[in-house]
């Protein structure tokens, strides 16, 4: 009897977190299925059949230019930075312990955007950054990245150390974030003033995210930085379950927390920051994507790791999916889209009431 | 290295009297029925001091627990407990002192070395956010993961949640559980996690008599039947007297008195607590009654 009993215990765990892993692997399918849709919508309408057969190189010219310059280049923007941003506010949830934190609610995107702004004044980086032949154009993402970076982290350590100061409460987090988030972005608004018309464009393109202008050298920059960032979070699951259980039990389980929390809020700052760099802010992402899967998943990092980033993409894409279509020939930018996405968000978690 | 009959205890106000328990033979034995003999020190704790910068919280704490014991850690509020504990689990610093864990050096012990030889239940715990008890009782399973969960580890989960009866809550959340069945299962997870020595700061506290007996006769199980050494800060005499077999009674940091169940009298229960009581055996067993707060 006492048996049967055990095995069932540990059966029954299988069977749930196989269900997790079903959800996810449906989620991703998902992803892959819309990004083979949006890639068929657009002024020139392209059947699913069409997308495939162009991805795997058998269309003819125009239909493979169209999908591999155009449309391929667009939704790997949102599928790479959706992950990346969900990924990010998910690590800064629980590295935070609070429900409320990601790169937007921070200020971090503000600084990123920011700090492009100053490379741009500064560096004349942005004017180069849409037209894709100029000599210049090599160093110049990096430059504009690094600023933004810059400007991220900076937020980063400003928010936490106000934080610090003040207690560690989600309210005072989010409010020293408001203010970083209000303090930056009057600091775009005076760049912008100093700067020539055609900087002025650039700087406006950063200051709402928009997934039209990505190329693939800039996809294979937040690529690069995505990827890795990704590993060490999948890595880390571990240790990330383990936060939730508070410091001071989390260290008797053998995790370094101070380093964690300093190495994770970096590494999630620097995602923030490289989709920011590239793709303009792009709100709420990081605050929707990871609560969706909390609630279908629940709060283990193993599966809402991986979880959170097919959540992102599938979100971003679809914003972005609407964007382009919803008032078609106009393309909204993404970044209107998934602002909207911000009111339910904040009107659920009051009324369901978070937790720390 | 610090042995069983230190017989300095500086710090300890009653040198004359704790002393010459302190010399005295090891674990005694107790009502409790646990009269086999305890194995070798697996925490040897030598003239340890802590403090914040601007009082002594620690001062000069030695005391030994042998596998398979259960030690009560007494005293008042604010008497050192919670920090003892804390330094013990090296999420303090103390100032000076040696700790030997099972054989080794505290402060040379890697975090995840530490983390199998020591486990803790903190005082206060909140529901592990949209975990269930499954996977909060895995998560004492991290100091032996290596890189992926092993049927050897979810076998250990499994045994754990049926010694303690939470086989049937395995996949509730952890947030919605009653005080009583989250206490356990954070228990459940420190000894997933297949300790040495087992660390509770104050586990009976907020909870029912069902659940704060079926607590202690927990740690008594798991320490005669898995040689568990346990440590427990602990405010109710009467459990601590019923399932443990050592006390350390701390009064402003410092240790009063160290012994067995002896050591529980109404002398040292008025100097830790301040209070008159009585101490009586009835029907087999030592009971303490409190009669009232010492005038002042």
């Amino acid at each position: 009897m006492e048996e049967n009993v055990a095995v069932s215990a540990t059966d029954a765990y299988r069977v749930y977190a196989r269900r997790k892993t079903l959800v996810i692997t449906l989620l991703a399918l998902g992803v892959a299925g819309l990004a083979v849709l949006a890639m068929g919508l657009g002024s020139a309408g392209l059947s699913p059949l069409q997308v495939i057969r162009a991805i795997l190189g058998r269309a003819d010219a125009t239909v493979s230019r169209i999908v591999l310059h155009i449309r391929l280049p667009r939704v790997l923007a949102a599928l790479l930075a959706g992950a990346a941003l969900s990924l990010s506010g998910c690590v800064m949830q629980n590295l935070l312990v609070n429900p409320l934190a990601s790169d937007y609610t921070l200020g971090i995107s503000q600084g990123a955007a920011f700090g492009a702004a100053v490379a741009i004044v500064a560096f004349g980086a942005g004017s180069t950054q849409s037209t894709t032949v100029d000599a210049v154009w090599i160093n110049n993402p990096y430059v504009v990245t690094l600023f933004a970076f810059l400007g991220a982290i900076l937020t980063t350590l400003i928010v936490l150390g106000m934080a610090r100061a003040r207690g560690m409460t989600p309210e005072a987090m989010i409010l020293a974030g408001i203010a970083m988030g209000a303090l930056f972005s009057a600091g775009t608004i005076v760049t912008q003033y100093f700067a020539s018309d055609v900087q002025v464009a650039s700087i406006v393109f950063w200051t709402f995210g928009d997934l039209g202008r990505s190329s693939w050298k800039e996809l294979a920059i937040i690529a690069g930085v995505t990827l890795p960032v990704s590993a060490f979070f999948v890595a880390q699951r571990w240790s990330l379950n383990a936060m939730a259980t508070g410091d001071e039990t989390a260290r008797t389980l053998g995790v370094n927390v101070t380093r964690l929390r300093l190495s994770g809020m970096f590494l999630a700052a620097l995602l923030a920051a490289v989709c920011v760099a590239f793709l303009g802010i792009i709100a709420f992402v990081g605050l929707v994507a990871p609560h969706l899967m909390r609630r279908l998943i629940g709060g283990d990092y193993r599966f809402l790791v991986p979880g959170s980033a097919v959540a992102g993409a599938f979100l971003l894409l679809a914003a972005d999916t609407v964007g382009r279509n919803v008032v078609a020939p106009v393309v909204l930018p993404v970044g209107a889209i998934t602002s909207f996405m911000g009111a339910p968000l904040f009107i659920y978690l009051l009324v369901r009431g978070y937790r720390r | 290295m610090m042995k069983e009959g230190i017989s300095t205890a500086p710090g300890c106000r009653r040198q004359d009297k704790a002393a010459a328990e302190w010399c005295g033979s090891p674990s005694p034995q107790t009502e409790t029925g646990t009269s086999t003999t305890h194995g070798g020190p697996t925490l040897e704790v030598d003239g340890l001091s802590f403090s914040y910068p601007q009082a002594d919280v620690l001062r000069r704490v030695s005391f030994t627990l042998r596998d398979g014991e259960v030690c009560s850690v007494l005293g008042n509020n604010g008497a050192g407990k919670s920090t003892l504990l804390k330094c013990l689990l090296r999420l303090l610093k103390p100032r000076e002192g040696v700790v030997i864990l099972d054989g080794e050096p505290l402060h040379r012990l890697r975090n995840s070395e530490l983390a199998r030889k020591a486990s803790y239940v903190p005082q206060r715990s909140d529901g592990y956010h949209r975990l269930t008890v499954f996977d909060a009782v895995l998560l004492g399973r991290k100091p032996h993961v290596r890189w992926g969960v092993e049927a050897k580890d979810l076998q250990a989960v499994d045994a754990v949640l049926h010694r303690l009866d939470l086989a049937h809550l395995s996949l509730r959340y952890t947030d919605e559980l009653s005080g009583g069945e989250l206490q356990k299962v954070i228990i459940a997870r420190a000894l997933a996690q297949e300790p040495r020595v087992l660390l509770l700061d104050e586990p009976t506290n907020n909870l029912d008599l069902r659940n704060q007996t079926e607590v202690m006769e927990i740690l008594r199980a798991e320490a005669d039947h898995r040689g568990i050494s346990v440590l427990v800060a602990i405010h109710d005499l009467n459990l601590a007297l019923r399932y443990s077999d050592r006390f350390i009674v701390l009064k402003e940091g410092s240790v009063l008195r160290w012994g067995g169940p002896e050591v529980i009298d109404p002398d040292t229960i008025r100097e830790a607590y301040g209070v008159e009581a009585r101490v009586e055996r009835i029907g087999g067993r030592t009971i303490v009654i409190p009669e009232g707060c010492c005038c002042r």
